[in-house]
């Protein structure tokens, strides 16, 4: 019942291959390429110049986020090795233990 | 094949200069226009380039193309705001308008976007049923209602 409309598609002519058209992708492709490789450059090109401008800002805002990364540290520290800090530590790892098992027993019906 | 993937530049172009007879000719039964088709057919071997590396087997390059012309053609008419509910598959008002006498690519226009893709895709690239619906990501019911109602409507329109 189909083979006529088979038949009526296989019988339109098929465009003519093209050289340009092939020459045309290669541009495009080319393009992509370019484009692919100048981003990430022109991005880092623009967090260089926003530095250089907003030097002694960037600076301060730099060495502010590593102090405050090693004051978060040492007070993590502290706190782990803390009476209240291991208590708090091993009440959290007891209740993962406990709820690990529990869901296994609920999974396993 | 391989060196394509690899990012061979001359092996694509290889690809595109054996591949751009058939994607050209099934993107310009999608679309009125032959400068737009050409132009969906270029975007569809860039798109296949940047995803080249995805294709699992040489042998499926055929329809893994067909397909990325698909979703190409997909995207274009999403952009162009043409309706493409692939549940509306009610009968439209032109049909009446038709009578017999008119080739095959006039009486393609004149099928509903998602009937025609549908019907291009079955009758004229011969993919399954299964096939056009993981291509348009459409239910598989939809997709055999398209093929049929729009087949039988070519029928109607295209017999002397």
């Amino acid at each position: 019942m189909s083979d006529d409309l088979n038949h009526l598609f296989a019988e339109e002519p098929s465009p003519a291959d093209d050289e340009t058209f092939v020459t045309r992708v290669s541009g495009r492709i080319a393009w992509n390429k370019r484009v692919l490789m100048v981003v990430p450059m022109a991005a880092f090109a623009v967090l260089l110049l926003a530095i250089w401008a907003t030097w002694p800002m960037a600076y301060q805002l730099s060495g502010n986020a590593v102090a405050a990364t090693v004051v978060m540290a040492v007070s993590l520290r502290e706190f782990a090795t803390s009476q209240i800090g291991m208590l708090a530590i091993a009440v959290l790892l007891l209740t993962g233990a406990l709820w690990l098992w529990l869901y296994e027993r609920v999974r396993r019906g | 094949m391989t060196l394509a993937a690899l990012g061979d530049d001359r092996a694509f172009a290889e690809l595109v200069r054996r591949r751009q007879s058939t994607v050209r000719g099934l993107l310009r039964k999608l679309c009125r226009d032959a400068t737009l088709a050409d132009d969906l057919a270029q975007e569809t071997f860039v798109q296949a380039w940047r995803t080249l590396s995805q294709l699992r087997s040489a042998a499926a390059f055929g329809g893994w193309l067909k397909q990325v012309a698909v979703r190409v053609w997909l995207q274009h008419a999403r952009r162009a705001k043409l309706p493409l509910d692939p549940l509306d598959d009610a009968d439209d008002v032109q049909a009446a308008d038709m009578t017999g006498g008119i080739d095959l690519n006039r009486a393609l226009e004149k099928l509903k976007p998602a009937q025609r893709l549908c019907v291009v895709l079955s009758y004229g690239e011969g993919l399954s049923h299964g096939e056009i619906a993981d291509a348009t990501g459409w239910p598989l019911g939809t997709v055999k209602s398209h093929v049929a109602r729009g087949g039988a409507r070519l029928r109607e329109w295209l017999k002397p």
